[in-house]
Formats: C-alpha cells, structure tokens, sequence
C-alpha cells in the first residue's frame, strides 16, 4: 500500500503544498514533475467530511456519508473512517494503520455497531474496488504520493484540463506483475502546471483503451492547503460512477491519539471531534 | 392447365394477345443480352455471398425485442453476468481434485487462461482467483482458496476441509462430491468463441495431465462452435446436393443441356437468395443452412418440365423454326411453372408468417427469394440459351415414346404402378385412410421437445463437456430469479431476506435445479465468518443493520462477487441458479413450477419476483412451436386449396389436390409417433414446407387428367393410363430430384438439420406415394363431376 500513482489527491484533507513555477521547453521530465509534486506539506492531521455518491449506469444513486480522521504516528500514518448514513450503517468504523515499512501489511479493524464488536478485516487488493466505489483501494491510500519508483515516466506535453494548463505525463508499471496488481497498463496523470495539483488521471489497459478515468475539481484552500473538494471516478467499461464531494476539511483541530486505537473503536467510539 | 393434341403431346400454341408471349419473343431475339445479363447478376450476387455474417448464438432463435431477451439483458448488465468458457477437470482419484498434480493442473490451465487470446484475464474464475470468506479468531478473511500447491497431507486435508466448507462456489467452482473444478471466464469478444474454444482444446495437448479428464464447454463458445458446424455442413452437403441433382437430371433426359440449364437456373435462384441475405446483412444460421438445398432441389424442377415440353415438342417433326418452337414451348409450360413456383413459395412464406423464430422466418423469405428467382432464371435463361443452342433429340423423348408405341422402364414402371391402382382403388383408399387415422393420433400424441446440447452428435467433445458439467456439476443452464424489493436497502430486511431464503429451498426441491446462490447465502456466510467460524452460525442475520454492515464488512473486501446477486442499491436481488438439463420439457417444468412458487409467494406489493437467464429464454423459444408448427401446417394447406380452386376453377378439385397432401402430413406425423421423433426447433419446419412441394405432384396429375376427359373426353380409366405413363413418369423425375436433393440434408453434422432432412424426404416420398396412388383412387371411387367434359356436365342430375 506504500507505492502508486497520485489520484486521490486531498481526499483526505491532503494538499499540494508548494507552488511550480511554469516551465518552459524544454518539457521537465516526468520524475522531475513527479518529484516537485510529492514535495508538499500533507499536514500532520485532518478530519473532513467525505460524501459518496454511487450513480450506476442506468442513473441511480447511492449515498453514503463519512467522517474521516488522520493523523501521522511518526512514519505511520491512521485512518478512521466513520460511517454517518445510511442509517442502517451508522457508527460502523474502520480503523486503518498505514504502516512506513513497505513489506508490512496494512492491519485493519471494522467495528460494527449492529454486533458491538470490532473485527479484523483483510486489507483490499491495490487494484480491488474500495467499499463498492469506482476509486481503488490504491487510489485511497496513496492519497497525494506518488511512488517514483513503480513506474517509468514520460512527459508527453502541456494540454488544457478544465482550463488549467497541465503537464500530461505517462506512466507505466515497471513490471507487468506490478501492472496485473494495480490493475492497469498505464496511467496518463494531469497535473496543474501552477500548483501541481492532480486534476485528471486515465487508466488505460493493455490495448491502451481508457478504462477508468478520475477527475478531480473544485480545489480550495483551507488553512494554506489546497483542498480538492469533487472527486469524480468513472467506469468506463460499466458506465458506473462515484462521485466524492469532500466538506468541513479542518486541518487545524488537533485529534487525540486514543481516537485511532482499537481500545476505542471497541468501547464504542471516543468523542469525536468536529460535527459527528 | 396445358394444350395438349391426341397423342398427349402439347399443341404448339401462340396466344399473341398475352403479354408472356410477346416477353417470350423478346428474350428469344435478343439471346447472347439476355444471358449477359443473367452472368452479370449471377456473379454480383456470388460475389457478395463471402460476407454473409453468421450467427449461431442461442439468442439468434427469438426475435431481439423479445421480452425474455430483453429481460435477460437487462438482468445480466445489472448483475454484471455473462455467458462463460469453461474448463472442466475431474479425476478419479481418492480424494478428488485434492492432490498436488490435480491442484496443479488447475494453476496451469488458471494461469493459461490470461494468454488465451478473448478471455476476460481479469475475470477468471478457480480456485487460485476466486475468493473465500472465513472466519478467523479475531476477524474476517476474505482471500483465495489457493496461492500455491499443498503437498502434505494435512495441508491438503486443510484446503479440502476449508473448500468444501464453502457453501456458496459448491456445485459452481468445485463439484459437490470434490471430484471436478472449473477454470471459467468470460470471453471478449463474442465472435471469437470457436477460436477460443480451439485454442483451450490445444492447451490440453501441452497441459501437465496425470490421469485427470480435461473438457471444454461453456455457452460463450457453443453457438460459435456451431457456427464452425456450418460451414462443414456447407461444404459436405451443397457439392452432394449438385451431384445427386445432376445425376438425376442426366438419367432424365441423358443430355448435357438437360443438366446444365434447370442446373444453373436453380444455382442462380440460390446465388440470388444468398447474396441478397448477405447484401441486407442478414445473417446465415443453422436453420438457413438447409437453404441452397432446398432452393436447389426445387429449382430444377422448374427446368425439368420446361425441357420435358422442348424435348417432346422438338421430337415431333416437322417442327416450326427454333425460335417459334421456344415460345411455344414457354407458352405451354407458364401456368404449371407458375403454379409449382408460387405453391413452394407458399410453403416458405406460410412458415415466415406463422413461426416466432427469426432464423427460420429469415429461412422461409429467402428461400421464397431464391424459388423466384430461380423462375426467373427459368422463364429468361433457358428460352434465351435454347435458341442458342443446336437442336439434338434426348434418348429419353423419341417419337415412339410419345405416340405410346413403347416406353422406357419408367414409364413402364408407373404404368404397372397405374395398373394396379386400377385394380383396387378401395383398398389404396383404406390403407390411406388407416395410416392418416394413426397420424391422427401421432399428431395428438407429438412430444413437443429438443435439447440444446442435441444440437451436436453424442461423439462430440463438446457434447460429452456439456454432459460432464450436468453431472458433475450443478449444471450449464442458468435461471436466474430477480426479486425486486421495492425500495433501496430493502434487501437488508430480515423479512425480504427469510423469503428469499424459502424461494430457494423451494428451488432445491425442483428437479434439475441443482443448486443456487443469492445475498441470503453471503450474508450467512459472513454471519458465520464473523462469528469465528461457527457452523451454527451459518444463519442470516436478524436485523437490518447487522445485514447492511455485513454487506459493507464485505465491501472492505475489494471483492465484488455481490454485484452478481444484488444491484447497487440493495433493492433488487438476484437469485442465480443452475440447472442439469436442455430438455425442453424439463426446462418447461422448472419454469412452470418456478412461476406457480412465485405467483403464491412474491406476490406482494412490497416483493415481487420474475423469472430471467438463460432457462427463460429456451422456455420462450419453445412456448410458440407446437402452435406455430400446426398453423403453418393450416395456412399452408388452405392457402394451396385456394390456389388450385382457382387454378383449376373448382373448389372440390382443390380438394383432391390437397388431400394427398393432408394424408401425407398425417402420415408424417404417425411416423413421428411411432418413432418418438420431436417436434423440435429443426423439425418444426418440415410441415408448411412439405405441403407446398408435394402438392404440385397432384397439381401435374389433375391437369392432365382433366385435359384428357373433360378435354378429349376419354374416360377416367383410359385418362389414368395414358397419365402413369406420361405425366405420371414427370413426375416421379421430379420427385426424384427433389427428395434425393433434400436427402442430402441427412448427411448434416447438424441433429436437427439430419432431423429436418430425414421428416422433409419422409414427406415428399409420402406426398408422392399419395399423389400417385391415392388422388387416382379417389378420382376412380367418387368420380367427381368436374372431371366431366362441360356438355355431360349438363346432361347430369348429380
């Protein structure tokens, strides 16, 4: 869960930090890009409230709403996420230890409110779906860190993404062992060309056919990070969309360290901090 | 309906006054155009036949807007199902497929699936990919069955335990009873299902194979399969089909000319229908393989008589110039010609309008095409060619034969034939009507069925695949059961949840419902997972909140097998279930039963449920058969008896004409009671076609038997005589062309084409027995007054 490509960008409350300034030709390479990009303060906690809109095909929607919390244990990174509707699921939480060591597993916990007991929950598959969406479980827990070392990079040139000149770069597992797991060939990422912000990534299979496509708009700055506040994953061979439109991002209320233990998760969750 | 002199030779005759003539005059100036014209259509419709499209897909049987179709489409793209290829391997072994090299035969044929060339590789289905859901001490594991081969023992009696403890990929992933797994996978491109199945079947030379069975099957690689059925069948049976009718035509007239025009008349009929199908994108499946031999069989016919006429009027000298000769020839022939023409025509068309299957309704227009264009080829190319060509006497059509002062051995044949129908009209009628009475009960008594997997020969590989996953396996016909809740999240209802279960114990009961999965089974099994394994606990949950944080437990996953049994608002579930047959009246009777639990139990404004898959689909195939099989019979056989009424300007001789035809169907269908032929998908056919052929023999016969009474006034007797040993031989050539032709047709890979084939040359034997024996016999019996010249008609009171 430690490599991948940058997609989730700030759905957790992360933000790109520093500004580029334009480049001129020729084009920087792509791990130049790459690396000025991961070169950005992700904060050292956040909690947002995150709303997931499933749209399938034939245009029905499902709603979930989360609350989400993290916060970095040295190297380590936590992350709760709390279920807040549908109803049925309400109180149901994850606990995630995102550890530095790369061969070390993720351990996961889900409390479940309807058996009051928490349970140990493999970790998806980087590729798999996560909880049913479009986004993968790679593209959650990468969040805004790209892994320079999966992938080979190209810059292919400046293109215009939602009005925003943006360096389009191709990347491509190094292996295909390590393409099967992620479960694409290549990746063609969009990146502000101001402030190196993700605003579209295109997943392409083997034919080089766009499979999955996530856009990401409506950046904000809050408390000097930028914030993307619409993330929109779409399925291109299903038709299936998901859409995660991120609110109430707070960056500066400190989070208590016993809000990421499973001591807590078990009792029943701790107060937690912010709007439930 | 022709101009005949004494001798029953015909009378050259040139009605100047009908526009015909004047076409025939025409087309006999202007020869070497004509036949330009003729080769250029010929080769354009030729040349567009290679892009025929076929289409041997089971869904290619019912028409696309069909509800069942639609409804299975609909349920497959919202449960994300598919039709897969399948790779069967069972052992015998102590154990089952519980040993090193079996376990390792899977992971080979798994990991050689991703570089088959079509296959989904990201949507392979074993036990190296699918996972389980197990409960541990502290939590949930949701991973696959196998990542590498157990070797000792215990680790081997630990995955077998920890397999067959999985309720819900028992039946599907690995058999019951643990001797046979499957490898499947969707395929990407359903066009390439042959190749695919090709490319499996070479896998299997190289694969590590130690005494395990390795078969290869799955309805993504059927109908495809079959398509490669019809292009050996094409190429087995059309060069048969010329063969057999070229023979036929050379020992009819023992010239050149006699093949080669009805020959390439017929071939160009077939190029016509062909190239227009392929032309109007029409696609070429099963049932339109029996086409050019249909189309070629009849078509010659046409030319036959046409040659008969030339021959006899060319052998009576002195003649009128060639060209005169010709037109008169036309002349002569036009109405049986036209009447032979429209009446096969009729048979085609009837059975267009009155199936429900769109490839045999495609079968039937353009045969209908081919059979018309075959007459025009036959009233423009052979006049055109025959004025061409230097007149030389056939063998067969010397003067002596036309005056009666000696027959060849066919004349002489039907003549004894003829004789001894004099002899015993009454018993030919009783022995007619004793066999039409058991049609009677044969037709009461036909079983309405086919098989799916009767569609190729028991020695089949993919037959015997098919067979070991029914028996192995739960089974290869899917029905899949949507339920709809009637809300979003109405499947986490414990109420909802209890009823679905109850559907599927009911299932359980049903013969050849094998087994079947649904929400209900994941929930229990994640209830039993999260309660460290418990078999006790292998329960649904018992409130909706616990039901819905199972389904998002499961979420965590990233797998999304719950997709395939529930959309993506828990509103609708899917209960996808597997059945070991292809009978139709199994499948009927599931289906049945199916509905009646439904129709009791789901009934209800808050939970409905209807019947969708693949099962649903056969069911509907077969609904309108019978029906459309005994309509068509009914239309054809009322739509010749309207023909010939008016054709010979009375309804009681259209009556004679199409009781031959009736008593041939009746004794068809005591055949098929006897025997236990189905009256199936193939078989449907033969009714409505049969009745169009055979009733031209009696058409022939009635003509001139009413030229020579009513005409020259000879006597039934005297009229019937001259008529075995003229038309009566005509005849017999022509039904030798025809039935020899669509003999053919049993050579077939194809069970239900050989079917077809077999129930069709039956019928126009029988048609031809009948017309032969039974409408004289009639005529002798009951004398009707229409056979009387119009002045005795007079002089009669009844």
């Amino acid at each position: 869960m430690k490599s991948g490509i940058l997609v989730f960008v700030l759905c957790l409350g992360l933000a790109a930090g520093g500004s580029a300034s334009a480049q001129e030709d020729p084009l920087p390479s792509g791990e130049e890009i790459i690396h000025r990009a991961n070169e950005r303060d992700f904060g050292a906690f956040s909690q947002e409230t995150i709303h997931m809109k499933l749209i399938g095909k034939d245009g029905k929607a499902r709603e979930r709403v989360t609350r989400a919390f993290n916060k970095k244990f040295g190297d380590e990174r936590r992350y709760l996420m709390v279920f807040v509707e549908p109803s049925n699921v309400k109180g149901t939480a994850l606990l995630t230890y995102d550890y530095a060591d790369p061969e070390k597993d993720d351990d996961q916990w889900l409390y479940l409110p309807a058996m009051r007991k928490s349970r140990r929950v493999p970790a998806g598959e980087r590729g798999g779906a996560f909880l049913g969406t479009d986004f993968t479980f790679e593209d959650i827990k990468t969040q805004t860190r790209i892994s320079v070392e999966d992938y080979t990079w190209k810059t292919l040139a400046i293109e215009d993404i939602d009005g925003h000149p943006c360096y389009t770069i191709e990347a491509t597992p190094l292996t295909p062992e390590l393409a099967k797991e992620l479960g694409y060939a290549k990746v063609r990422i969009h990146l502000d060309r101001e402030q190196l912000l993700l605003r579209l990534s295109e997943f392409c299979d083997s034919s080089g056919e766009v499979t999955r496509t996530i856009s990401i708009r409506d950046f904000e700055q809050v408390t000097g990070i930028w914030t993307a506040c619409t993330l929109e994953a779409k399925n291109l061979k299903t038709g299936h969309t998901t859409l995660f439109t991120v609110t109430e991002s707070d960056f500066s209320t400190e989070i208590p360290d016993n809000v990421f233990s499973l001591q807590s998760l078990e009792r029943g969750l701790p107060n937690l901090p912010g709007k439930p | 309906m022709a101009e005949r002199n004494q001798a029953g030779a015909p009378t050259p005759i040139a009605p100047h006054w009908h526009p015909l003539w004047g076409v025939f005059r025409v087309v006999t100036a202007h020869p070497k155009k004509v036949l330009c014209i003729w080769a250029a259509l010929l080769a354009g419709c030729a040349a567009l036949i290679p892009l025929l499209q076929k289409d041997s897909s089971p869904d290619a049987y019912i028409p696309p807007q069909h509800p069942a179709v639609l409804f299975r489409q609909q349920t497959d793209q919202m449960f994300g199902l598919y039709d897969p290829v399948v790779v069967l391997i069972d052992t015998k072994k102590p154990g089952g497929i519980f040993n090193p090299q079996t376990l390792n035969l899977v992971k080979w044929y798994t990991e050689q699936f991703a570089s088959v060339e079509h296959i989904d590789a990201g949507r392979i289905s074993s036990l190296f990919t699918v996972n389980g859901i197990q409960g541990t001490e502290d939590g949930l594991e949701v991973a696959p069955f196998l990542t590498g081969i157990p070797q000792t023992e215990a680790e081997l009696a630990a995955l077998r335990d920890t397999v067959m403890d999985f309720p819900l990929h028992l039946g599907t992933l690995v058999a019951r009873d643990g001797s046979a797994t499957v490898i499947a996978a969707p395929i990407t491109d359903p066009k390439a299902g042959g190749r695919v199945y090709h490319a499996l079947m070479a896998l299997g030379e190289r694969a590590p194979i130690h005494g395990e069975d390795v078969h290869v099957a799955g309805e993504a690689v059927l109908g495809e399969y079959l398509g490669e059925y019809l292009d050996k069948d094409a190429a087995r049976i059309n060069p048969m089909v010329v063969i057999i009718i070229a023979g036929v035509l050379f020992a009819s007239y023992r010239t050149w000319r006699g093949v080669f025009l009805p020959g390439l008349s017929a071939v160009f009929g077939v190029a016509v229908a062909l190239g227009i199908m392929a032309a109007l994108r029409v696609p070429f499946t099963i049932l339109t393989n029996v086409l050019p031999a249909n189309v070629l069989a009849l078509g010659v016919a046409y030319g036959i008589h046409i040659l008969r006429e030339y021959y006899e009027q060319t052998a009576t000298p002195p003649g009128p110039r060639l060209r005169e000769t010709v037109v008169n020839v036309m002349m002569t022939m036009r109405r049986p010609i036209l009447y032979a023409t429209l009446t096969d025509m009729v048979g085609f068309l009837v059975l267009s309008f009155t199936t429900h299957l769109p490839p045999m309704r495609m079968m039937g227009y353009f045969a209908a095409l081919g059979i018309a264009a075959t007459l025009t080829s036959t009233l423009f190319a052979i006049p055109a060619a025959l004025v061409l060509l230097r007149v030389r006497p056939s063998p067969a059509f010397h003067r002596e034969l036309l005056e009666g002062q000696h027959w060849d051995r066919w004349a002489h044949m039907m003549s004894v034939l003829g004789r001894a129908v004099l002899r015993h009209p009454k018993a030919v009628i009783a022995v007619c009507a004793l066999v039409s009475a058991y049609g009677v009960y044969g037709a009461g008594h036909l079983e309405v069925n086919d098989d799916r997997a009767g569609h190729f020969h028991a020695s089949e590989p993919i037959y015997q695949a098919n067979d070991a996953i029914n028996r192995l396996m739960d089974g290869t016909i899917g029905v899949d059961i949507v339920v709809d809740t009637g809300a979003p999240e109405g499947l986490f209802r414990p109420e909802n949840l209890r009823r679905i279960e109850a559907l599927q114990e009911h299932l359980k009961t049903i013969p050849h419902v094998s087994g079947s999965v649904s929400i209900v089974d994941y929930l229990k099994q994640l209830n039993r997972a999260m309660n460290g394994g418990n078999p006790e606990a292998f329960v649904l949950p018992d409130s909706e909140e616990l039901a819905a944080q199972y389904v998002l437990t499961y979420s965590f996953s990233g797998d999304a097998p719950l997709s395939q049994v529930a959309d993506s608002e828990y509103w609708i579930a899917n209960i996808h279930a597997l059945c070991n047959t292809g009978l139709f009246t199994e499948i009927d009777a599931i289906k049945m039963e199916i509905d009646r639990y439904l129709a009791a139990e789901f009934a209800t404004p808050d939970l409905t449920a209807r019947v969708s898959g693949r099962l649903n689909v056969y069911y509907a195939w077969m609904q309108r058969l019978e029906l459309s099989h005994f309509l068509g019979a009914l239309f054809a056989l009322l739509t010749v008896w309207v023909m010939t009424s008016v054709g010979f300007r009375t309804a009681v001789a259209g009556f004679y004409c199409v009781i031959p035809v009736l008593a041939t169907l009746l004794a068809v269908y005591a055949v098929m009671g006897l025997t236990g032929i189905w009256l199936g998908i193939g078989t449907s056919a033969f009714a409505s076609i049969a009745v169009g052929i055979t009733v031209n023999f009696a058409i022939h016969e009635l003509d001139r038997i009413l030229h020579l009474t009513r005409g020259q006034g000879k006597s039934l007797e005297d009229a019937l005589r001259a008529m075995y040993a003229s038309t009566g031989r005509a005849v017999l050539f022509n039904f030798l062309c025809v039935f020899l032709g669509i003999t053919t047709l049993t050579l077939s890979q194809l069970p239900p084409l050989q079917w077809f084939g077999i129930l069709l040359a039956t019928a126009l034997l029988v048609g031809f027995v009948t017309s032969i024996v039974l409408l004289p016999a009639l005529l002798l019996v009951f004398r009707p007054r229409f056979l009387l010249p119009v002045t005795a008609r007079k002089g009669t009171t009844g």
